[in-house]
């Protein structure tokens, strides 16, 4: 994945959701419309749709889920987060900071944070 | 599994987005689903499904586009153009053209598809609005529920849900644990002073806590303040919003100010929010306190309070109800007038509409009904249209296009058709809505708040949806075949048999369930004039009603209150144009009655082996001529029977019976219970039975005795003149001659409070009527659809009849046979399918029976005779069909 380009906001959300935990889907979509605050919702074919494109890219990968009763036939797919995901997820929160660097010295957030 | 048809939608969904995906991750994706299903069904209630049906609709839909446009682009630039361009998803707008081609082209079959599903589609949703408001919708407050309404219950003397007595409430609320709060409440009218005339005001007398209990924000000020909780804590009042622009004009300055209210003052602490409905629409707030009087033992049998309860978050139901049945056992035996008496928590909203149920849900699968006929229609119309279309499709396969082409076509094609039919059907919806809430009974609650919001178009469009996958479906598998050589070389028009044979059932089906439908209404529109042709015991015309109340400040005492109720009807009596005038306390129909207890007094109580109670009327001469009930035996009361003269009673025909069946009861005793304690009175008269609470109630026992020996600073006056509409001026300026600042009450002709009593059957049986006869419609315009089609295949047939000699009766006997049979046996299984259905009404019904023969025999007589019209018109084209012509086509 080339660092320079910035990161599909469903990607970037699922990484950041899968960052220190591993999580099935529906996991991951309660996560990221909690972290949202309800903005982003991802349906099924986009969430898969996009795990499957970021496993191929090796920013996540499949992992075995937590082994319980009835495992055997309740088997879910869990994904958690490669180094080089972690590698594409700091590169664009660092370039995200660095756009929130430059507005808070433009003082654009004032009024909207209550200060 | 939960959900197995929406999950095998949803599979079938899959379909469309590309085939590596739906390999590998279907079944998580489809669990998915599920999953999110039950959790938005938690969170929303029913909105829940059609919001994650439409996200996972659009979330296909982009996705499956995405991925093909993705790869056409990349497609293009690898091998420079050469894509075929029917790839799923880059073809829709082709299809969507395509369609609306095909719809414009054949304006007919558009027209009537999209009408009829527009009626069954609109008026399904119109009263699942109502529904939605009704029962469906969760009360406007917070966690609502955890909000009770707790009943005292007696179930050996017939009493599951009673009101509450003062003394038994603050010993709950000094007991119980299980409740975050508990509050009793008590409605009746305030006098307002202070405007141009004195005006009568709705008020509820409630816990000072009620507004803490139920969550409610104020609009303006706040809740009672903690010194309303004590007896003479201060005269706080908290206004309605209505109230509050009504007479302070909305200004916010009105907190702190006061009102005169029975000639107390009141000062204002807080205006309620606008959409507060709760539990009545009063316009003023007292806050309800008990004197030492209102606590004392015998008060305990004095049962009048409804009670509301907020129960703790942290306590389960069934503790709370153990814990209240545990204190009502405590109580039962430390006071007699307990004794017996336990307690039951219902929930607050369910307390509120469980009366509306039952015919609510009966409304709804009425409709449902509709919308399935309506459905089975356009289902055959489109089976005619897709074998009509079954060589095109041929040729089309024949011609390289493959069946996902063909499918993804069908289903553009009817599902435009069918958000088509949706959103006409949306529009009829909205029109309906205003006259549905004016029909609607006025106690159906929250019902002023019924539209067609977001959330309805939403759950509309996903019904379109599904009716549009589904005529997809049929119309594939009724044009597309296994072999579209075969169709190609087959000279059969319309199909194989085995198509004919669906369409047949389909009729037969319909044909059903219009007579299931025609069936319920006509049960329930014989018992609504059953109920008009009861005979109530009173005379329900020509009479207007003058409720009046008296402040306890100025008419404390009997005879002040006994004067002047004889002053108001002499001095009309005196006016040409008052024929007749009376008083009661309690007027039939209007829902107000007092039950007290009797005895006779040479028959002691243990004889009878139980306690009596009878229906008490406290009422004024001229009452029984004005209502025009008939004197059976005996006197009329007259204004000599007052506090110095014997104490006397008048009882009715059912009362006479029951206890003195074969003797005269004039001259006997009785001693009847009331507000002074028991009192022996002389039984002077005996009249006609009334049907007090309402024409589907047997009469009761019941006594009247005269207001002036036991006067109530509440009556209505019924007046009977010569001009109706004059009463309440004249009644409010000879009032006003008396005393000035008394407020005149409610003005109703008595027809009023009949058809309010009535409203709820009339909703009910007049649109149970509508929508069976548009059932009925329906099912005839589906019958003539069918034979005439068969017609249309058994042209040549008839054509070589005809040639051959066959009589013109012969075949005109024979088409319409063929209808007749099909709806013979629609009917058969109509009845039999009724036979089972109407048990569930007897509820609803009166002096009907749910298998009333009349209606069993006139409702399949009317559905065949219309079944024969509908094969009239298809019979008189085959006998006019030319033999010559028919023949030449062979």
């Amino acid at each position: 994945m080339d660092s320079k380009q910035s990161l599909k906001p469903q990607w970037f959300q699922i990484l950041l959701a899968v960052a220190d935990h591993d999580l099935h889907g529906l996991g991951i979509m309660k996560e990221v419309l909690e972290h949202t605050d309800g903005q982003m919702r991802l349906w099924p074919a986009m969430l898969y749709g996009s795990l499957k494109k970021m496993v191929e890219l090796g920013l996540v990968e499949e992992r075995e889920g937590p082994v319980g009763p009835g495992a055997e036939t309740d088997r879910r797919r869990f994904y958690g987060i490669t180094a080089e995901g972690r590698a594409s997820l700091s590169d664009e929160v660092a370039r995200l900071t660095r756009y929130v660097q430059v507005a808070e010295k433009k003082d654009v957030l004032r009024g909207t944070v209550g200060s | 599994m939960r959900y197995p048809v929406l999950r095998l939608a949803y599979r079938a969904l899959l379909c469309l987005i590309p085939r590596e995906l739906r390999s590998t991750h279907a079944k998580e994706m489809e669990r998915f689903f599920a999953e999110t299903l039950d959790l938005e069904t938690r969170r929303r209630g029913w909105y829940g499904y059609p919001f994650v049906l439409w996200g996972v609709l659009v979330d296909i839909v982009v996705c499956a586009v995405s991925v093909r446009l993705g790869s056409r682009v990349s497609s293009r630039t690898e091998v420079g153009g050469t894509k075929r361009r029917d790839r799923p998803g880059v073809g829709f707008l082709q299809d969507l053209y395509f369609s609306i081609r095909s719809l414009r082209k054949s304006l007919g079959f558009t027209l009537i598809a999209t009408l009829t599903l527009a009626l069954g589609i609109g008026s399904s949703i119109a009263i699942f609005s109502v529904v939605d408001v009704v029962l469906l919708r969760p009360l406007p407050f917070p966690e609502p529920e955890n909000l009770y309404t707790v009943w005292e219950t007696n179930l050996e003397r017939g009493r599951p849900q009673s009101w509450v007595a003062p003394p038994t409430f603050v010993d709950w609320r000094e007991q119980a644990t299980s409740f975050a709060e508990l509050s009793a409440i008590s409605s009746g009218s305030a006098t307002l002073t202070g405007g141009f005339q004195p005006e009568k005001i709705s008020a509820v007398w409630a816990s000072p806590n009620v507004f803490t209990l139920l969550g409610v924000r104020m609009h303006e000020g706040g809740v009672f303040p903690p010194e309303a909780e004590r007896p003479g804590g201060g005269n706080w009042v908290v206004v309605s919003f209505g109230f509050w622009q009504r007479w302070f004009g909305e200004d916010s300055d009105a907190i702190g100010r006061t009102l005169t209210l029975d000639e107390k003052a009141f000062t204002v602490v807080g205006v309620l929010p606008r959409q507060f409905r709760f539990p009545e629409e009063a316009d003023l707030w007292l806050p309800l306190t008990f004197e030492s009087d209102q606590l004392s033992e015998g008060m305990r049998g004095a049962r009048y309070l409804e009670v509301i309860a907020r129960v703790r978050p942290d306590v389960t139901i069934e503790r709370a109800r153990a814990e209240m049945a545990a204190i009502a056992e405590v109580l039962g035996e430390e006071h007699s007038n307990n004794s017996g008496w336990s307690v039951s928590l219902v929930g607050l909203h369910e307390n509120m509409v469980s009366e509306f149920r039952r015919s609510l849900t009966l409304l709804l699968l009425a409709t449902g009904l509709v919308l399935l006929i309506a459905c089975v229609n356009v289902v055959n119309l489109v089976l005619a249209r897709a074998s009509e279309h079954r060589r095109e499709s041929a040729v089309r396969i024949a011609l390289g296009a493959t069946r996902w082409c063909l499918l993804r076509q069908s289903l553009v094609f009817h599902n435009l058709l069918a958000l088509l039919g949706g959103l006409i059907g949306v529009v009829l919806a909205s029109w309906a809505t205003a006259p549905l809430i004016r029909i609607a009974p006025a106690e159906l609650p929250r019902i002023e708040d019924v539209a067609i919001d977001t959330r309805i178009v939403l759950a509309c469009l996903t019904l379109s949806v599904l009716v549009g996958s589904v005529l997809s479906l049929v119309s594939m598998w009724s044009s597309v075949e296994s072999d579209p050589g075969l169709t190609l070389r087959s000279s059969q028009i319309g199909g194989p048999p085995v198509r004919h044979r669906v369409r047949r059932m389909l009729i037969v089906a319909e044909v059903g369930l219009s007579l299931v439908l025609l069936i319920g209404a006509g049960l329930l529109t014989r018992s609504f004039f059953r109920l008009q042709l009861v005979d109530p015991g009173f005379s329900t015309t020509g009479i207007t009603t003058v409720s009046l109340s008296l402040p306890s400040s100025r008419y404390a005492s009997g005879d002040q209150q006994t004067n002047l109720y004889r002053e108001v009807v002499e001095r009309l009596s005196e006016r040409g144009e008052i024929q007749s005038i009376g008083a009661t306390t309690n007027l039939p129909l209007s829902g107000s009655a007092m039950r007290f207890g009797f005895g006779i007094d040479d028959q002691p109580d243990a004889a009878l082996n139980e306690q009596l109670s009878a229906e008490y009327h406290a009422v004024t001469p001229g009452y029984f001529r004005t209502m025009g009930i008939a004197m059976r035996n005996g006197r009329a009361l007259d204004w000599r029977d007052d506090a110095n003269e014997g104490p006397v009673v008048i009882i009715n025909e059912a009362m006479a019976r029951r206890f003195w069946p074969n003797e005269d009861p004039l001259g006997k005793r009785i001693t009847v219970v009331s507000q002074g304690g028991p009192t022996s009175r002389e039984i002077v008269g005996v009249v006609a039975d009334v049907r007090h609470a309402g024409m589907a109630t047997q009469p009761h026992i019941e006594v009247y005795v005269p207001l002036s020996q036991d006067p109530w600073a509440f009556v209505t006056f019924v007046v009977r003149a010569t001009e109706t509409t004059a009463v309440g001026q004249l009644f409010s300026g000879e009032l006003a001659a008396l005393d000035a600042a008394l407020p005149i009450g409610v003005v109703l002709p008595i027809e009023r409070h009949v058809s309010r009593w009535l409203a709820p059957l009339r909703f009910q049986a007049l649109l149970v009527g509508l929508f069976a006869t548009t059932a009925l419609a329906l099912a005839a315009l589906g019958v003539y659809g069918v034979i005439s089609y068969l017609v249309s295949l058994r042209a040549n047939e008839i054509g070589v009849r005809m040639a051959l000699g066959a009589d013109t009766r012969h075949v005109f006997g024979s088409v319409v046979g063929q209808g007749v049979w099909l709806a013979g046996i629609g009917t058969l299984w109509g009845v039999a399918t009724a036979l089972w259905f109407t048990r569930h009404l007897s509820t609803l019904l009166f002096e009907v029976s749910p298998t009333d023969p009349f209606v069993f025999v006139s409702a399949p007589f009317l559905v065949l005779s219309v079944a024969v019209l509908a094969c009239f018109l298809p019979a008189r084209r085959a006998v006019a069909v030319d033999p010559v012509d028919a023949l030449r086509e062979v």
